[in-house]
């Protein structure tokens, strides 16, 4: 019975592969009649090229490849470093947290906490006593401060000067800092020359994933994007998987900067010695039961599992917990930093608790809060075997030694390669595409550029069948729908449609990152979004996100429809929906009178962990010429402009 | 493969070809019989719903039997039965928290179960690490791809399932649901539409024939069926909704959420999960002055009680086919902390209800309260592995007889560990 089941979705998994894949067949049926020749055209070479290393093609775009030519083209996108990006970087020159360190995120972007906390020593009160009161007034909680039978004149007053502490130092949230990140990948996958580059780092990114809304990480984002996956995303991967390694992103997502050996020379009974009052005594429980946890092996299994080797890379139970053991003492410095960073700044001096903690950690009290830092005192020094390979290199050694008999591992060049070619050629990459990809890893020494190469010069790559084989993911939708429309955006607003089609940037939980294949993406209610997303753009409901359309305007309404086909889809559009649109072109629009507040989106966001919830998004009133934001609406939301 | 889902349904096929008035009575009571279940046969349908935050289970269910319950809390205990604010009698050892009075009537006719000392086998007292665990079913394991509740929904997949199989209300899919098996999540039953404004007929007829006219191509096939499902809802029109047999439900985002999946239940849509927080205005999180009898967690549990004896109620002789089942990802400190609070704990209790539970029980192992038979001298004890209930239910349920893929890092998976929660 079991075993007809799982042979039932073996035949359904194989049906919707399939049927994901006939109407390419189809496609490359037509490329063939156009030619007499099973490859693609010169126009459609760089279409590919540029929907697959990029974004999507902007007006122009495609001439200005095949004025450079495209091996030149794919040269040049490969090292990002030799184009000019002034323009995407004036765009994110006004997003503060980007440049931010760490420590300086913790003191401008505090937890709300830290600065009650304040507010509370001002009073010589305790931060519990201030309980339900909310910077903002209407997100006061009356059932805590009931609790508190707080009188009226009180509540105002601490009220107010909470609000102070915002204006004065003129703090913001803490979800403004993922909300600026992911609005500078928006803005730069958009406008940068770079496109491979912002390509990589999308790939990266969600290959380490990692997820905002775990307690502190999302302080560490901004770290992470700039210090960690840019600058690695086209070089080597045995730096990036380091850098990813040493990130306090990665540290406080996969628990490794709480993993303690054993025999660490802690100093838990001082504290014990030490409770104080009420609150110290919780808060250093909770710092105890997080020192006394030991040894933590989340990071160990998926460095293997996700990183490198793959699940069915060959390591063992055994494996992860030695290479767990290596890993010891990998630690952040004060990852809530904030309560220390806030205190320093709004009350001129250190926070005597957090230093304390430091100092029985063995942690000099002059290190940076949120930085990385490798803690002797908790590091397992015995001798480990990781993949047969004896480890006795001692400190911070093992661990770096872990990550070179990783990379040099031939599971991590095939693990590596498969992702590489799902990502760039198609979602059944073919075992040959695979062994030469993962050859050029190894060979290269886990060089990003030499792998990419093999894989953009592969027969594969250009193959007709694999021509607009790939379902764009939400993100690829959203920047090459901008793209194609010459739209201007500030990656603000239009992020909370992001994430109703599917793919909040550093939005998913799991560290597995999104799936990256049709079947994962195409379904009912995602699919609805990603029409409701085209309708949006195109009638200029977005805030933040403008589209002038005049470009496609003509007398003629059949030329309408040519002008926007010929911009979005080159021309190339599937005869039945050229027919349909045609169709839909002559019909009359019909319009309807609304209740007010039918325009209105509800953009309320429940996130996945349940414990924050993002501001409703309100998108505006359709606006513009109806005729033509329903044609480019339909065109950019047809089945044709899902495909790259 | 067939798509016409909605088409399918008796009812809805004879109404939309204007046969119903020509056809024969036997025909026009088989179609209303059918419009009641709807066309996807009888469905079951289970109801996630999980506190999220750590609810104190040790005040939601009290074990007012244990004298130690009183000498761990003296500030925050709720009082004995018959005591002013004193819990509800279940069973002369376990009470109701008073705000769960309107439970009682479930507890009487049997269509309640408490499963209380259960909880994850991995200690972690991190509210998202317990979360993601819970939800994968996975404890301690966090690549773990796909959320319990979507491999349960793999397992029985077939090609003439709704769209509407699985709902999540909210924006986003919580991790029990993310998987291969399509899922929905949404804020409210009427943005599920094309939003086009004034123009908005227009557009969604011009994306419908698109859809129709590429329907060799599997996004069309997709698109055809997203359309059915929009249209489908569009008759069910979700705005004129009456709550029936008196329900009230609470003007919460918890109260609404429940309300529209009683709705789409009652339109025969062919859910078979749905998944719910109980939203942020309930902080199960109490970590300060929690109350006992009456304060904090006392409201938010009258919320969280008002609302699921609304959706119960408004169901009524529907919940032969629905179970509801609640979760929170772990239980709270047995004592009362400095702040008259609780702190992060482990060993909670779960709420089963339904027509089809063997009800008026409290599932429990129950080891005691002192310090030697609390976990880490602190927490309740868990006694029952969460999955051993998750499971029964997926298992008697929803049809899904392979426990060890529902759970893929539980080795001792089995039958036998079942509570008897159903029937």
């Amino acid at each position: 019975m079991i075993k007809k089941i799982s042979f039932l979705q073996k035949i359904t998994a194989f049906l919707m592969v399939w049927a994901v894949f006939s109407p390419m067949l189809l496609t490359a049926k037509n490329i063939n009649q156009i030619n007499g020749k099973k490859s693609l055209t010169e126009t459609q070479k760089i279409i590919h090229v540029l929907n697959r290393l990029g974004f999507g093609v902007r007006s122009g775009d495609v001439e200005k490849v095949k004025s450079i030519g495209i091996d030149k083209y794919i040269e040049q996108q490969l090292n990002p470093s030799t184009i000019n990006d002034s323009t995407a970087d004036a765009k994110v020159k006004n997003l503060p947290v980007l440049a931010m360190s760490n420590e300086e995120l913790f003191a401008k972007y505090p937890n709300p906490g830290a600065v009650m906390t304040a507010v509370a020593q001002k009073n010589g009160l305790q931060r519990d006593d201030l309980m339900g009161i909310r910077p903002n007034q209407q997100n006061q909680n009356t059932d805590e401060m009931k609790e508190n039978q707080m009188s009226e004149a009180d509540r105002q007053k601490y009220q107010k000067e909470i609000a102070e502490m915002y204006r004065k130092y003129n703090l913001g949230r803490p979800n403004q800092i993922t909300q600026q990140l992911i609005s500078s990948r928006i803005i730069r996958a958009t406008y940068s020359e770079r496109q491979l580059q912002e390509v990589m780092v999308d790939f990266w990114s969600n290959h380490f994933n990692v997820y905002s809304n775990k307690a502190a990480t999302r302080w560490f984002l901004p770290e992470y994007d700039r210090d960690v996956i840019r600058p690695n995303a086209l070089g080597n991967f045995k730096d990036l998987l380091l850098a990813t390694a040493k990130s306090p992103a990665m540290l406080f997502y996969l628990d490794n900067f709480q993993s303690i050996s054993p025999n660490a020379n802690n100093n838990n009974q001082a504290n014990n010695n030490r409770r104080r009052n009420r609150l110290m005594q919780n808060q250093q429980n909770q710092q105890q039961q997080r020192q006394q946890r030991g040894i933590n092996e989340n990071y160990a299994r998926e460095i293997m599992e996700l990183h490198t080797l793959g699940v069915d890379g060959g390591y063992t139970q055994e494996d992860i917990r030695q290479v767990a053991r290596a890993f010891t003492g990998w630690t952040i410095v004060d990852a809530r930093g904030y309560r220390r960073a806030f205190a320093a700044m709004a009350n001129g001096k250190t926070d005597q608790r957090t230093e304390r903690q430091m100092r029985q950690a063995g942690i000099p009290t002059d290190t940076p809060s949120g930085t990385f830092y490798f803690n002797e005192r908790w590091h397992d020094d015995d001798t480990k075997t990781v993949l047969g390979q004896k480890i006795n290199e001692g400190g911070i050694k093992d661990g770096l030694k872990v990550i070179e008999i990783l990379v040099n591992h031939p599971s991590t060049a095939k693990f590596i390669a498969r992702k590489l070619a799902v990502k760039f050629v198609s979602d059944a990459p073919s075992e040959k595409l695979v062994n030469r990809v993962a050859e050029a890893f190894t060979k290269s020494k886990g060089d990003i550029k030499t792998t990419l190469r093999a894989l953009f010069t592969s027969e594969e790559f250009f193959a007709a069948e694999n021509y607009r084989a790939k379902i764009k993911t939400p993100f690829e939708l959203l920047v090459s729908s901008i793209r194609t429309l010459g739209a201007d955006t500030n990656g603000g607003q239009v992020q909370s449609l992001l994430n109703k089609m599917g793919e909040q940037l550093y939005g998913y939980q799991a560290p597995t990152g999104y799936p990256d294949t049709a079947e994962d993406w195409v379904n009912t209610g995602a699919l609805l979004e990603r029409m409701n997303f085209a309708v949006a753009l195109s009638s200029n409901q977005i805030p933040g996100t403008r589209v002038d359309l005049k470009k496609f305007e003509a007398k003629e309404k059949t030329q309408i429809l040519e002008n926007s086909l010929a911009a979005i889809l080159y021309g190339e559009v599937n005869p039945n929906t050229r027919t349909m649109l045609l169709k839909q072109i002559e019909q009359p629009l019909i319009q309807t009178k609304l209740d007010s507040d039918m325009d209105e989106d509800d953009g309320e966001m429940m996130q996945g962990g349940g414990q924050t919830r993002q501001n409703r998004t309100r998108l505006n009133a359709p606006s513009g010429n109806a005729e033509v934001f329903k044609i480019v609406g339909l065109i950019l939301g047809s089945p044709d402009f899902q495909r790259q | 493969m067939n798509r016409r889902y909605f088409l399918k349904s008796g009812g809805i096929a004879l109404a939309s070809f204007g046969l119903m008035s020509v056809a024969p009575n036997f025909l026009q009571q088989f179609a209303n019989a059918q419009t009641l279940t709807k066309g996807f046969g009888k469905k079951k349908t289970l109801i996630t719903i999980f506190q999220r935050g750590a609810v104190d289970g040790l005040n939601m269910v009290v074990p007012f039997g244990e004298s130690e319950y009183y000498n761990l809390r003296p500030g925050i205990a709720v009082p004995k039965p018959n005591q002013t604010n004193g819990a509800i009698d279940l069973d002369g050892f376990f009470g109701l928290h008073p705000s769960l009075k309107p439970f009682e009537t479930f507890w009487k006719n049997k269509q309640l179960v408490v499963i209380h000392s259960v909880g994850s086998p991995d200690n972690t007292r991190s509210h998202f690490d317990a979360q993601d665990y819970m939800e994968a079913g996975t404890p301690g394991i966090k690549a773990t791809r796909d959320g319990w509740l979507n491999r349960t929904l793999q397992a029985t997949q077939n090609e003439k399932d709704s769209p509407f199989r699985a709902v999540a209300m909210g924006g986003q899919t919580p991790r029990s649901l993310i998987g291969r098996a399509p899922t929905i999540a949404m804020t409210n039953l009427a943005d599920f539409s094309i939003r086009a404004g004034e123009y908005t007929k227009s557009v969604s007829g011009g994306f419908e024939d698109l859809y129709q006219s590429n329907a060799k191509d599997s996004l069309g096939e997709k698109g055809e069926e997203t359309f059915e499902a929009v249209n489908f809802l569009k008759t069910v029109n979700p705005a004129q909704y009456k709550p029936e047999n008196g329900a009230v439900y609470p003007n919460s985002s918890f109260g609404r959420s429940l309300q529209q999946i009683a709705q789409l239940i009652k339109a025969g849509v062919g859910l078979e999960v749905a998944f719910t927080d109980t939203g942020n205005e309930l902080r199960w999180d109490t970590h300060a002055n929690q109350g006992g009898g009456r304060g904090q967690l006392a409201n938010y549990l009258r919320e969280f009680g008002a609302a699921i004896t609304a959706f119960a109620t408004d169901l009524g002789k529907q919940m032969d086919d629905v179970v509801i089942l609640t979760m929170s990802e772990f239980g709270r400190t047995a004592r009362q902390n400095g702040s008259g609070g609780t702190d992060h704990g482990h060993g909670n209790a779960m709420f089963v209800l339904g027509n089809s539970v063997k009800g008026g029980k409290v599932y429990a192992d129950w080891k005691g309260l002192k310090s030697s038979q609390l976990n880490d001298g602190r927490d309740l004890a868990v006694t029952t592995d969460f999955r051993d209930v998750l499971g029964e239910i997926a298992f008697k349920h929803l049809g899904n007889k392979d426990l060890k893929k529902l759970f893929p890092s539980y080795t001792d998976a089995s039958t036998a560990k079942f509570k008897g929660v159903l029937s």
